[in-house]
């Protein structure tokens, strides 16, 4: 079936990459930044199974430390950009009139300017590192939730069950919380999981431009640094951009199965 | 390496250049025509390069606008807009003697009262080296059309150094005058004495140069056009290269773990000559302001945990000088070996360390420290990862911060905010100009990038620069900068870390783009091609 | 509600949407110049930092002379009421680092960024409508499913990697197109001949930058035509004996056109920002790579003027949508 099918392998991928990060300290315990022998090694020689980079750093440690980075970002900028643009959607949607239009222009404003561009001058002034770019990620991606939880709770908040919730005299936020969004929250977890997939790939985006925490190892710098060496030592970009391939790939799987899952009546989609 | 070389125009000697044409005796028979394609990165914001030194500017601008000497590779003066001078025997006055029937793009005739104005009104006061440079500088006299007289308050025998095309360029007067230079519009179109002019330019995509057939170099220059690209990615520009659309390319042309393949490619020529002018190599500057900085003997020790050997290979693979002294041993003129010297020990360095009251704490680590570099190449990247991994040995925990260079230039310079900074210097060829400002106590001014932030204030340090600015001996000149060298190894207000290799990456078919140490900055008069 | 009978080209309706929108246009164009204004000023250093730091000299009163020029020493807001004042009068101002204005900075790079923006695009398109209306056609068969997946690769793969591998395969190794730029001038070629050039090197970048569309445009329209082809109407089409093809051409994809619409819009208009990437690794001489170096250049007027068009082409191209939803479905509301 292919409901379980998208599910199934996209959590694989997400397990696997997972314990890649998990198991990074383990296998891994020196610093990947560590130079272990030459640089330029190919996949296979010397004993290094993915050889080393141009100072001569292990791939593979690279590769495992990098996903802790990579992970960490996407889902770190993801779930503050949920936080703020369920807030913001959920007063604008449920209070609607004059709050739903200065919040809506206010998330009009964020995302007319051009996304990418926007992470760009926000690191720009405060300087590349983990903190500060997950912070601009997360800037940059709360828009398109806000918008998401604002349509949710428009039409939820017009349902019998919520109308009969504020006839009783429940509060409004508690209607919110309790009533509205946890209806609200399959949406959101999907779209969410496909936000983390985006944050990935624009932190690699980022790195490559050479916008990246110089202290720490991610699958997008490995790229950056690789790309000097394309013509002979192209590993050294392949194996990274294939790692966020796969990443990307089971998080999209992974929200379209979930997607089935939850909304069964738009299956057959 | 050449030995110490005369330098003429110096002391009690006149000297009068000989009547050579610039330009060394050619090899083969040139053949004329052609289209040359260079690689220039980044793209130059302007083609002039009198008020911004920027290094792009400095390769095309001397295409448009020449200066009055050349330098062969003995950094010897050779004739160009000037065809003799002599330096008083006082040393405070240069006469030069023009070249005649040299004209400007627009038919005008260059004169003496060019030179005299782009002296005074144009690198006195607004080039960035040139206002500390000429700043000795009080007169520039016209007796005719073809003599001009410069007056000094004292002797400065820097100042015959800076006289490359691409250093100091006369500009047209009638251009110029009475308008705001920096925002000319011929700053972008220039008008200079060159042997090309331009025909177009396309932001991002090319600028295109063509032969100027009035050029006072008869025959000269051998090429029809010339092609500026900026290939902003190294492996793009090896690429080009080996599918013909480059031809020519400096300053990392391709990446450095290509460049062996390309050397033994019987295609491409491999150059390393052509900075000898710049020498520029990296540095790492101290804050002495910090607590653990301001000691000389933690300094010290950092140094001996650093492999400079091993550093050169991994950065660099290879293509870097070990330097044992801020002036570099291509800079025969002034290097000097008798130095302290700090041979690879990390025993030896946690001892000192220890010894200076850097206790290991807990988890192994003495003390924490920022290093701050600009974000300018991969390259400088690698070599902040190799001092921390070195710094890491001798429990010293780096944290590295890479900052674009506003952000790097308000951080380090404005605010002193940084402990140690890693920046290219360039030592230039006379350290007056290009080291003193980072070891004089005089140069420290915040808000002025590049020059001393680190603090160093050493009285003995004063006297020996400010002895060698103005003495016009130059057996006594290298003796004290001989001292400069001493002072500097010993007190270690910076490391000078290593000399980038100079590559140039051309084509077989291109010949003679390599005739003096002004390298791809010169003229590009010579420069032909196989037809 | 609208009158079905009135909706369409009419006038007063036109009018005052037009009104509306182009008046809530203009109050976030100039929001957004403002807040961009603001946190470029917050960047640490500026112009003449940077270009102190290109010429790796300067003292600080020739840099004090140089912010002067530039009319950086002049307290912030009244420096936020020149710009706006330039921008009123549509005057984009003067880049002291390029030296020439700042309009004909842009106009010199836009048309590459247009270039790349509408081949792209367009090949995503043409590709997505194909792709997707096959997918939907043998929905739910292998066929289906090994294009839902070929698809969802394009969608998770980065651009900047695919673009470098693409060089590494059809430049480097097999030399077939060339490795960047916008064409070979060394080969003085005119007219046709030039054009085909500009084809060739457009090559590599456009595909590189319409795979990611093409995911999502494949998608999209496979996603409508199902949800069309399960309704009642259809149905009804069908029994009315009209052949099965004829049906879900004429009636599915017209629905399926309205989100595609919708989303090419979205593309086109934030296409500017997302270029850089794109045209760094392919050296294209266009707007997004003049943005970003801008940024590290503490360019403000070119880059406040950048992102200022930017942010128009966006709204732009977001009303475009607009009308050209009502053009292909009557029924839709002018709101």
């Amino acid at each position: 079936m292919a409901r379980h099918w998208s599910l199934l392998v996209g959590g694989a991928i997400l397990l696997a990459v997972g314990l890649m990060a998990a198991s990074a300290g383990l296998l891994f315990p020196e610093d990947p930044f560590t130079m272990v022998d030459q640089p330029l090694l190919w996949p296979g020689a010397a004993g290094m199974q993915l050889g080393t980079d141009a100072m001569g750093r292990d791939m593979a440690a690279e590769l495992f430390h990098g996903a802790r980075v990579s992970l960490l970002i996407g889902f770190a900028s993801t779930g503050a950009a949920v936080v703020v643009g369920t807030v913001v959607g959920a007063l604008a949607g449920y209070y609607r009139g004059l709050v739903d239009d200065v919040l809506m222009r206010l998330t009009e404003l964020f995302q007319t300017i051009p996304q990418f561009m926007l992470a760009i001058v926000l690191l720009a002034i405060v300087g590349p590192s983990i903190g500060t770019i997950v912070a601009a990620l997360a800037v940059v991606s709360w828009p398109a939730i806000a918008r998401l939880v604002r349509a949710e709770f428009m039409v939820i908040s017009e349902r019998e069950f919520v109308q009969s919730c504020r006839v009783i005299g429940m509060s409004d936020a508690r209607i919110m919380l309790t009533q509205i969004l946890p209806n609200a929250l399959p949406t959101v977890i999907v779209t969410a999981t496909v936000l983390v997939a985006t944050a990935i790939l624009m932190e690699a985006g980022l790195s490559f431009l050479g916008l990246s925490d110089p202290n720490v190892m991610s699958w997008g710098s490995m790229i950056g640094t690789g790309k000097d060496q394309l013509r002979e030592a192209w590993y050294i970009v392949a194996i990274p951009g294939i790692a966020l391939l796969l990443t990307a790939l089971g998080l999209n799987l992974f929200g379209e199965g979930l997607n089935d899952a939850l909304n069964p009546r738009l299956r057959g989609r | 390496m050449a030995a110490h070389a005369s330098f003429p125009g110096l002391g009690r000697r006149h000297l009068l250049g000989a009547a050579l044409v610039a330009g060394a005796l050619p090899a083969q028979a040139q053949a004329r025509g052609g289209t040359l394609v260079i690689s220039i990165i980044p793209e130059p914001s302007s083609l002039v390069s009198a008020f911004n030194t920027a290094a792009p500017l400095t390769l095309i601008s001397p295409k448009f606008l020449e200066g009055l000497l050349s330098y062969d590779f003995d950094l010897a003066p050779r004739p160009h807009l000037a065809t003799a001078w002599e330096v008083a025997p006082d040393g405070k006055a240069i006469t030069f003697r023009l070249r005649r029937g040299v004209k400007w793009h627009d038919g005008q005739d260059f004169t003496s009262a060019d030179v005299a104005f782009s002296f005074m009104e144009i690198l006195k006061k607004l080039h960035p080296r040139g206002r500390s440079v000429l700043a000795p500088v009080t007169a520039a006299e016209t007796p005719d059309a073809h003599t001009v007289i410069l007056r000094l308050a004292h002797p400065a025998p820097a100042i015959m150094s800076a006289l490359s095309s691409a250093e100091s360029p006369i500009l047209p007067r009638h251009i110029y005058e009475g308008s705001d230079p920096l925002a000319n519009p011929r700053n972008n179109n220039p008008i200079g004495t060159g042997p090309f002019k331009l025909v177009q330019w396309q932001r991002g995509n090319f600028i295109e140069l063509a032969r100027n057939p009035d050029y006072w170099d008869a025959g000269k220059p051998y090429l029809d056009r010339l092609i500026v690209r900026s290939f902003t990615d190294a492996g793009a520009r090896a690429a080009a290269f080996e599918r013909g659309e480059l031809h020519l390319a400096s300053t990392t042309p391709v990446p450095l773990a290509e460049v062996e393949r390309f050397r033994k490619n019987p295609n491409f020529v491999v150059e390393e000559r052509g900075e000898e002018l710049n020498n520029t190599m990296d540095i790492v500057e101290f804050n002495l302001r910090h607590p653990m900085l301001g000691k000389r003997e933690v300094r010290q020790a950092m140094r001996h945990a650093i492999n400079f050997e091993a550093m050169i290979r991994v950065v660099w693979a290879g293509l870097a000088r070990p330097l044992i002294s801020p002036i570099p041993a291509t800079l025969a003129k002034f290097h000097s070996a008798d130095v302290p010297l700090y041979p690879f020990d990390v025993a030896r360095a946690n001892a000192m360390l220890d010894a200076a009251g850097a206790a290991r704490a807990q988890g192994g680590t003495r003390f924490k420290l920022r290093l701050d570099l600009p974000a300018i190449n991969e390259v400088y990247a690698r070599e902040a990862e190799f001092i921390r991994q070195s710094m890491r040995q001798v429990g010293i925990d780096v944290e590295i911060r890479i900052s674009d260079v506003p952000s790097f230039i308000r951080r380090v310079y404005g605010e002193y905010d940084f402990d140690l900074s890693l920046i290219p210097a360039s030592a230039t060829a006379d350290p007056t100009i290009g080291l003193q400002r980072f070891y004089d106590s005089k140069a420290i001014r915040k808000g002025a990038p590049f020059v001393n932030a680190s603090g160093y204030a050493e009285p003995e340090m004063d006297a020996v620069l400010d002895a060698a600015a103005v003495e016009p001996d130059e057996g006594r000149r290298r003796a004290l900068f001989g001292k400069f060298q001493q002072i500097a190894m010993r007190d270690l207000p910076l490391f000078p870390m290593a000399l980038p290799t100079s590559l140039t990456l051309a084509s077989s078919k291109v010949h003679d783009f390599m005739l003096g140490p002004e390298g791809m900055r010169d003229p590009g008069a010579n420069i032909w091609m196989d037809g | 509600m609208a009158d079905p009978a009135r909706s369409g080209v009419d006038g007063r309706p036109w009018l005052r949407f037009l009104a509306r929108r182009l008046g809530v246009a203009l109050v976030i164009v100039v929001g957004i110049a403002v807040v961009n204004f603001f946190l470029l000023h917050l960047a640490p250093g500026d112009a003449a930092d940077a270009i102190a730091g290109e010429a790796g000299t300067g003292d600080p009163e020739f840099l004090a002379a140089l912010r002067r020029r530039m009319g950086l020493d002049q307290p912030l807001p009244v420096q936020l009421g020149y710009f706006l004042w330039r921008l009123a009068s549509f005057d984009l101002g003067y880049s002291h680092r390029y030296g020439q204005s700042v309009a004909s900075l842009i106009l010199e790079r836009l048309p590459a960024t247009l270039l790349l923006m509408a081949t792209s695009i367009a090949l995503a398109v043409a590709g997505g409508v194909a792709l997707g209306v096959t997918a939907a056609r043998f929905a739910h068969t292998r066929l289906d499913r090994a294009i839902s997946l070929a698809v969802l690769f394009l969608y998770a793969t980065p651009v900047f990697w695919v673009g470098l591998m693409m060089i590494l395969l059809f430049s480097v190794k097999l030399g077939w197109l060339p490795t960047g730029g916008l064409y070979d001038v060394s080969l003085g070629l005119r007219g046709l001949a030039h054009a085909g050039d500009v084809a060739l090197h457009l090559v590599l970048p456009a595909l590189t930058q319409a795979f990611f569309f093409l995911a999502v445009y494949t998608r999209l329209v496979r996603a409508s035509m199902l949800e069309v082809l399960g309704m009642d109407y259809i149905r009804f089409a069908r029994a009315k004996g009209l052949s099965e093809i004829r049906v879900a051409f004429r009636h599915a994809l017209r629905n399926a056109l309205l989100p595609l619409v919708t989303m090419v819009g979205m593309n086109v208009g934030t296409f500017l920002g997302g270029a850089v990437l794109g045209e760094t690794v392919f050296s294209w001489p266009g707007i997004g790579r003049l943005m970003f170096d801008a940024v590290f250049q503490r360019d403000l007027n070119l880059l406040l003027s950048i992102l200022v068009l930017s942010s128009v082409f966006v709204v732009l191209a977001n009303l475009a949508v607009d009308i050209l939803y009502v053009v292909i479905n009557p029924n839709a509301e002018l709101r």
